[in-house]
């Protein structure tokens, strides 16, 4: 029996690039150790599994180039290593402390199986290189990974057409080093969209994007099949838009399974939880702050919190699993009735939700994808690139200015919280473009304006914005922008003094070093004629009658 | 290393005005005089003036407000969602209304559902190879949104023209519909004669004009639209 639909799950996997060889210890270097133990390889092993098992899967993927830098990078890689060896220590301790605590030992007996299973998949499994090991499931048909812009910068924000395009310039070629290919989609960095942008991507060949909702559902002519097709731009990229009702069922605070009871609850950790002077070895800072070890369910909204049971937590993935795939069964069996050709739904989520935010994430995802193909046959998971391979014909329209951030807009990258770094950003690109402009008589200067490049890029980061609209670590967060802000000036000083420090630039380099191979002229003026546009609409003129 | 870094300027010593959406109804907008401009302003007051629409030619002021720093930041409200807005830095002083700075020009969000329902269906490969064969050397402008410098204004032209030679082209627009009933060019209602007629005229530039013309039905209930599409080059 034919599917009547298509359900095209998304994972969206980003962290910006935080390393400090200067630093025996980064705070900030948590994040891509707790996404690498709890997301990544959780992941890759139900993909693994899925190709063991020769399970259908068709899962689509980015994997922002600031990520994959981190996860092939030497230092990085040997203290996530140290990193899990002090877990898997303080695993140990877990297990003589809660020895004799029959509600707890079994949980210090599943986190010490669960760091030690890490280690042996980091390095053997998977041969320390995860970005390739994706590459490999890509290559073998399980997932379709997409590109992203270089430092994940916020493109509805900037004011420079070179700027926008030296951002996706950058994710696609680094893309096509990683994958030996060309991308295919594109992840917008929240999904952020504005007019212009559909220019940079399609010089750089991308075929789709994918917005929130009403990206897609408020363009201009109102499109016929509201989310549930793709919409494309005169230009010829293709907009997909997020669907509300499997977008709510995940990620609502509220509704959404993660926030179910049994499921373990994010915020008991033993750091927080257990006596300061014997967690405090495994903690980055002198504050008290998550390990990673969490032996509470959500239990409730208020009141005593029970201990995690993860057989109980583990029924309640399929169960939700076989929930969402019933719910999205359906949305396309009415969407199949009143559209003439296969809705898809388009369901994107960022990566670190599932192990993470959302601890049974990856066991949800494993159900459904096993159910979708064995409990049913009216859904089949899809990619967007697949989807256009079947259905190359689409509406054309002008998408609307959007982002998935809260409000739908730009406010929670421009408040002011965070108004202040755009002045910054904005000369650092515009002189940037006006570098870009030399033609580099030797490899210093060469050097020196590749590393200039590298600060506005690193600069242009959304994170920063948002982590300083959050207001969770501002600290780091302004002085990441203004580090940035800073080297550049610097070394645009420097360059046009033509006088190199060169004990500066190489540290410089040594300390951001993503995109080694990064050219300055990626910030030269686009080649492209205003003629273009609208070149489709000159061929006919359309009369349609209600 | 940190120590020895310049500080992160409070200003730049440069000209520029930037204008950034933050929202469908809200702009934020950024600007410096560099210094040698600050002494153009004189005994005037400086205002920003808020332009909606995209050619300058067509762009309607929407509002002006009075600033006071050569130096500054503001946030403007926009009463129309998806429209083009440009902002100008000018001084206002007794005889006129003197334009220093020039914004990028951007466009907002549509915020709601379109009511336009007619459709447009093409295939990825005809539009992608249709855009791609357009590529030329030329400036970075987006079909949609010219950004302009803040310098062109006070740009001077290095090239003496020998003969002066200035060509406008304007366009005609003519038609009829049944009487009574509405027309809309652009999304915008304009004048229709009793028996049904109507004209309009247009400043035609470079680039490509598209005028999509809707007539509705007296009854409210039938809609027609076509969308002429007219270019210009000049060479």
């Amino acid at each position: 029996m034919k599917a009547k639909g298509f359900l095209a799950i998304v994972l969206h996997a980003h962290l910006p690039y935080v390393r400090h060889p200067e630093l025996e210890w980064s705070l900030e270097e948590l994040w891509l150790y707790e996404a690498i133990t709890e997301t990544y390889l959780p992941l890759l092993r139900i993909f693994d599994a899925f190709e063991r098992e020769q399970i259908p899967c068709r899962l689509t993927m980015s994997i922002t180039p600031t990520l994959g830098s981190m996860l092939q990078d030497q230092l990085l890689i040997e203290r996530y290593l140290r990193h899990l060896d002090k877990m898997i220590d303080l695993c140990e301790k877990e297990l003589e402390r809660t020895r004799w605590q029959p509600e707890f030992y079994p949980l210090a007996q599943m986190y010490y199986q669960f760091y030690t299973e890490a280690k042996t998949d980091f390095c053997k499994r998977f041969s320390g290189d995860l970005v390739q090991a994706f590459a490999a499931f890509q290559d073998k048909g399980l997932v379709e990974i997409i590109a992203s812009c270089a430092t994940h910068g916020f493109l509805p924000l900037m004011d420079h057409a070179q700027a926008v395009d030296a951002q996706i310039a950058v994710g696609a070629n680094w893309y096509r080093e990683q994958f030996n290919r060309d991308p295919v989609g594109f992840w917008l960095p929240e999904c952020g969209y504005a007019l212009g942008v559909e220019r940079s991507l399609q010089r750089h060949g991308i075929k789709y994007v994918i917005t929130d909702t009403h990206g897609v559902l408020h363009s201009v002519p109102r499109p016929r099949y509201a989310v549930y097709a793709p919409v494309l731009h005169q230009v010829g990229v293709a907009f997909f838009g997020r669907d509300v009702e499997s977008s709510k069922q995940v990620w609502s605070a509220s509704e959404g399974y993660p926030g179910d009871f049994v499921y373990r609850d994010f915020y008991r950790d033993i750091g927080y939880d257990l006596d300061y002077d014997y967690v405090r070895p495994y903690l980055y800072s002198d504050y008290r702050g998550h390990t990673g070890i969490k032996y509470y369910r959500i239990t409730g909204i208020e009141g005593e919190k029970l201990p995690y049971c993860p057989k109980v937590a583990r029924e309640k993935a399929a169960e939700h699993a076989g929930n969402f795939m019933f719910n999205r069964e359906k949305q396309v069996e009415y969407l199949a009735k009143h559209m003439d050709r296969e809705p898809i739904i388009v369901a994107p989520y960022d990566a670190e939700l599932f192990g993470h935010w959302w601890f049974e994430g990856p066991q949800w995802l494993d159900f459904l994808v096993r159910k979708i193909a064995f409990d049913q046959k009216t859904i089949k998971l899809i990619t967007p690139g697949e989807y256009l391979e079947r259905h190359r014909i689409n509406q054309v329209v002008q998408p609307s200015v959007s982002s998935w951030g809260n409000n739908g807009y730009n406010e929670v990258w421009l408040d002011d919280s965070n108004e202040w770094i755009y002045r910054h950003l904005s000369v650092m690109a515009k002189e940037m473009v006006q570098l870009a402009n030399i033609e580099a008589g030797d490899e210093i200067i060469k050097r020196a304006l590749s590393a200039a490049a590298r600060q506005v890029l690193l600069a242009q980061s959304s994170d920063w914005a948002f982590i300083m609209q959050t207001g969770t670590m501002v600290d780091y967060a302004v002085y990441r922008t203004n580090l940035h802000i800073q080297r550049f000036n610097l070394l645009k000083q420097q360059i046009m003094d033509g006088c190199i420090d060169l004990e500066f630039l190489e540290t410089v380099e040594s300390q951001d070093n993503l995109f080694p191979n990064l050219d300055y002229r990626v910030f030269r003026q686009a080649s492209v004629n205003d003629k273009g546009v609208n070149h489709a609409w000159q061929l006919t003129s359309i009369v349609s009658q209600k | 290393m940190r120590d020895n870094l310049p500080p992160v300027p409070v200003k730049y010593g440069q000209s520029y005005l930037v204008s950034l959406v933050k929202n469908i109804h809200w702009l934020y907008v950024f600007w410096e005089l560099a210094p040698e401009e600050i002494d153009l302003v004189g005994e005037g007051r400086m205002i920003l003036r808020l332009f909606k629409g995209k050619e300058p030619i067509q762009q309607q002021i929407m509002a002006d407000v009075t600033i006071t720093d050569s130096f500054g930041s503001q946030y403007l409200y926009l009463a129309e969602p998806g429209q083009f807005y440009q902002v100008q830095l000018a001084v206002v002083n007794s005889r006129e209304v003197v334009p220093l700075l020039s914004s990028n020009l951007v466009f907002t969000p549509f915020g709601k559902v379109s009511d336009q329902e007619d459709t447009k269906w093409a295939s990825v490969d005809e539009l992608y190879q249709e855009y791609s064969g357009c590529l030329t050397m030329d400036t970075v402008s987006s079909p949609e949104l010219s950004y302009m410098s803040s310098y062109q204004l006070q740009r001077k032209s290095l090239y003496q023209p020998k003969v002066d030679l200035t060509v406008e082209t304007e366009l005609i627009i003519y038609g009829k519909v049944t009487p009574g009933a509405m027309v809309y060019v652009q999304g915008e209602p304009i004048t229709v004669n009793e028996e049904g007629s109507f004209s309009l005229r247009y400043a035609l530039s470079d680039g490509t004009l598209i005028l999509p013309i809707k007539a509705v039905a007296p009854n409210g209930m039938q809609t027609q639209t076509t969308v002429p599409v007219i270019s210009r080059e000049t060479y």
